[in-house]
């Protein structure tokens, strides 16, 4: 009879523990509750490694330019002047960390670069008056990354570039100016520059990029396939393109590279209502844009010949502008174009995010 | 009979009290199954009943074949694994393997652990197997299986679904090719060779994150070792040394091959088996890697443990407990 009873009790345990396979609720502060979401949480898919499994990192060591044997001319980096400070952060580096978190002088700042979408981004780390730090979040949506912020544990989008979970939701991440280009062209234009150095702290193998086939040899960054789903699948280009997206005011236009052949050319659109001017140089392999106004006023620019860059253009004014939108010369020496949101990554992931993107050909 | 239940029973407690625990598996889409699948030979018209439970712990970061230093990634796969079978004849078997498994990801970094959770019936998998040869010194045996996709595939942790290798199921239906070698040596009867050899042909997950294929690299594995036989006192003792080599292909999706997947492991097996009773036996093994090489960066195993109960029922016989 005992056997029985023992029986009948182990039945029940085993269902029980069967039952459920959520913990519980996200710990969400602050009035949201589980489930408010910016995003369809069933477009959010987990990237296999975990919250944190891709360490993000904090005040990296830096070397000099001269010391970084370990960068090709052709490998890409995000380069910024934040406190007037050339830093580069190498793709290199980038596709193992995602995030780094850094500081030039008293300005606190998060570089983001999602490998998965080919998107990088430069973010101020000033939220609410306290400085935050970001994290890999393990989540993505529509393939591209989402960080977290360590001080509220929010969720933030990259490419929407604002917060879709959690205390922060709804906030927008204010910009810094950056620029993806090649190690040759960004150590030409900042001979000075400072790059984050291959002694992370974190033993990674560097030299490897993380998502090629070791079998075929298959590299994602030109292979069409892609590792998790998007809402919009748009075929107009190849998925893997890289292009300047720049999104005004909801409206989203695509550049493409082909249309800035030969030097450092100036292109001028309006976006989402606003005047813009876009900088390209395919040969240098960069693209960026600012919003064209200053004052009130809209202006229209000129390009440099590429021998001159830094300094990419020249406005009807006098002044003569660098390539993070700041006048260098002239009347208006000092000032800065507005900040657009405008980054190169890969096509699908542009018209991922914004299924009427317009693609512009001049 | 009240042998019989009290000898299921004990089996079924096994397997019950651990369910609640945790789990993980690397590569293969939820059961462990090529080390665990094809139980011992018996006697015509024996059922044999098995219960064990598999822990699987990666914690070893490679690239390639190198080690990194990172210790902040765990992955663990605890499988409770319910094996029936029943001898048809001298030569033809049917077996049956069920597993519950539960899997788990822990990340340790920046002063905080995130742990991530699943669990849930795995795939089930069925085995045929025949005897070609049955001689006292010689058994080959091979057989032909199915892994059916009884687990769930599309698991979430607070609504948000998981990637493939912490869903206790592939979504896949597999092909699975074994065969068995033992060899009782002249020189020492009581000495016994053992090969055994799984390939899996894995299927296609046609709804993998409700828009992808997803199918799982095929698998082989194949083992090699000696074991003995010898009392202790009133105990039947078979210690067991084996080699284990496993190939895993790397996983595709829509057709094309994803970076970190697919590995190539030789592992050191020592096992031994008990025997208290007649017909009732624990056994237990454990496989530590010695040589490993995985396609790009993957967490691979550091350890597994696996302690099990193997009963024979003998309907028909008088032989009992």
């Amino acid at each position: 009879m005992k056997v029985f009873k023992v029986l009948f009790l182990a039945i029940p345990i085993f269902f029980f523990t069967c039952g459920t396979d959520n913990p519980g609720p996200i710990n969400v502060p602050g009035n949201h509750q589980f489930g408010d979401w910016l995003i369809p949480y069933d477009n959010i898919y987990d990237g296999g490694p975990g919250k944190d499994g891709i360490p993000a990192l904090l005040n990296p060591k830096l070397i000099s330019a001269a010391e970084a044997s370990y960068l090709s001319d052709a490998d890409l980096v995000i380069g910024t002047l934040v406190n007037g400070e050339p830093r580069a952060y190498p793709h290199i580096i980038l596709d193992w960390h995602e995030i780094i978190n850094d500081q030039a002088g008293d300005q606190v700042y998060t570089i983001n670069y999602c490998p998965l979408t080919g998107t990088g981004m430069n973010w101020k780390r000033n939220i609410n008056g306290s400085i935050n730090t970001f994290g890999v979040s393990g989540l993505l949506y529509n393939s591209n990354l989402i960080l977290y912020d360590r001080d509220t544990d929010s969720n933030w989008s990259q490419m929407r570039a604002e917060s879709v979970h959690g205390r922060y939701i709804g906030r927008s991440a204010d910009l810094f100016p950056m620029l993806e280009t090649t190690w040759l062209t960004w150590k030409t234009m900042y001979p000075e520059t400072m790059v984050v150095s291959l002694n992370t702290g974190i033993d990674r193998p560097y030299g490897n990029y993380p998502y090629v086939s070791n079998q075929t040899k298959e590299d994602y960054r030109e292979a069409p396939f892609l590792i998790f789903p998007v809402t919009n699948d748009d075929d107009r280009l190849h998925r893997k393109e890289r292009v300047l997206g720049v999104r005004i005011g909801g409206e989203a236009k695509a550049y493409r590279f082909n249309d800035f052949e030969g030097n450092t050319i100036v292109r001028t659109n309006t976006i989402g209502g606003q005047p813009v001017v876009i900088i390209g140089n395919a040969s240098k392999n960069f693209m960026t844009a600012y919003r064209s106004v200053l004052g009130g006023e809209t202006l229209s620019f000129s390009g440099l010949d590429q021998s001159e860059l830094p300094h990419v253009m020249t406005d009807n004014r006098g002044n003569t502008w660098d390539i993070f939108g700041r006048a260098v010369t002239g009347p208006d020496t000092g000032a800065e174009l507005i900040v657009a949101e405008a980054y190169i990554g890969y096509w699908f992931a542009w018209a991922a995010f914004n299924p009427e993107i317009e693609i512009i050909d001049f | 009979m009240v042998y019989y239940t009290m000898r299921v029973l004990i089996l079924l407690i096994l397997g019950f009290c651990g369910v609640g625990v945790y789990g993980q598996t690397c590569c293969s889409g939820g059961v462990p199954m090529s080390g665990n699948i094809g139980l011992p030979i018996a006697d015509s018209k024996a059922i044999q009943l098995s219960t064990s439970y598999d822990l699987n712990l990666l914690k070893t970061l490679k690239s390639g074949n190198e080690t990194l230093n990172d210790q902040s990634r765990e992955r663990t796969t605890q499988t409770f694994l319910l094996q029936a079978g029943y001898q048809v004849t001298d030569r033809l078997a049917v077996e049956i393997l069920l597993p519950y498994i539960i899997q788990k990801r822990i990340i340790s970094q920046f002063g905080n652990e995130q742990i991530t959770q699943t669990h849930g019936i795995g795939d089930m998998a069925l085995l045929v197997k025949y005897a070609v040869i049955n001689h006292l010194y010689w058994t080959v045996r091979s057989g032909i299986g199915l892994k059916v996709a009884t687990g769930r595939s599309d698991k979430t942790n607070n609504n948000i679904t998981l990637n493939a290798d912490l869903q206790p199921g592939s979504g896949a239906n597999d092909l699975i090719f074994w065969s068995a070698l033992g060899h009782g040596l002249a020189l020492r009867p009581s000495t016994n060779f053992h090969f055994m050899g799984v390939y899996r042909l894995t299927g296609v997950n046609e709804n993998y994150l409700n828009s992808f294929s997803y199918r799982f690299g095929n698998e082989l594995s194949l083992m090699a070792g000696l074991a003995d036989q010898f009392t202790i006192g009133p105990i039947i003792t078979n210690p067991s040394l084996t080699f284990r080599y496993r190939h895993v292909q790397t996983d595709t999706q829509n057709d094309f091959i994803l970076p970190n997947t697919g590995g190539k492991w030789i592992f050191f097996r020592p096992g031994i088996i008990l025997s208290w009773w007649r017909d009732m036996a624990l056994n237990y093994y454990s496989e530590i890697p010695i040589w490993t090489e995985v396609g790009g960066v993957q967490l691979s195993p550091t350890v597994r443990h696996n302690i099990g109960i193997l009963t024979t029922l003998k309907f028909g016989s008088d032989e009992g407990f």
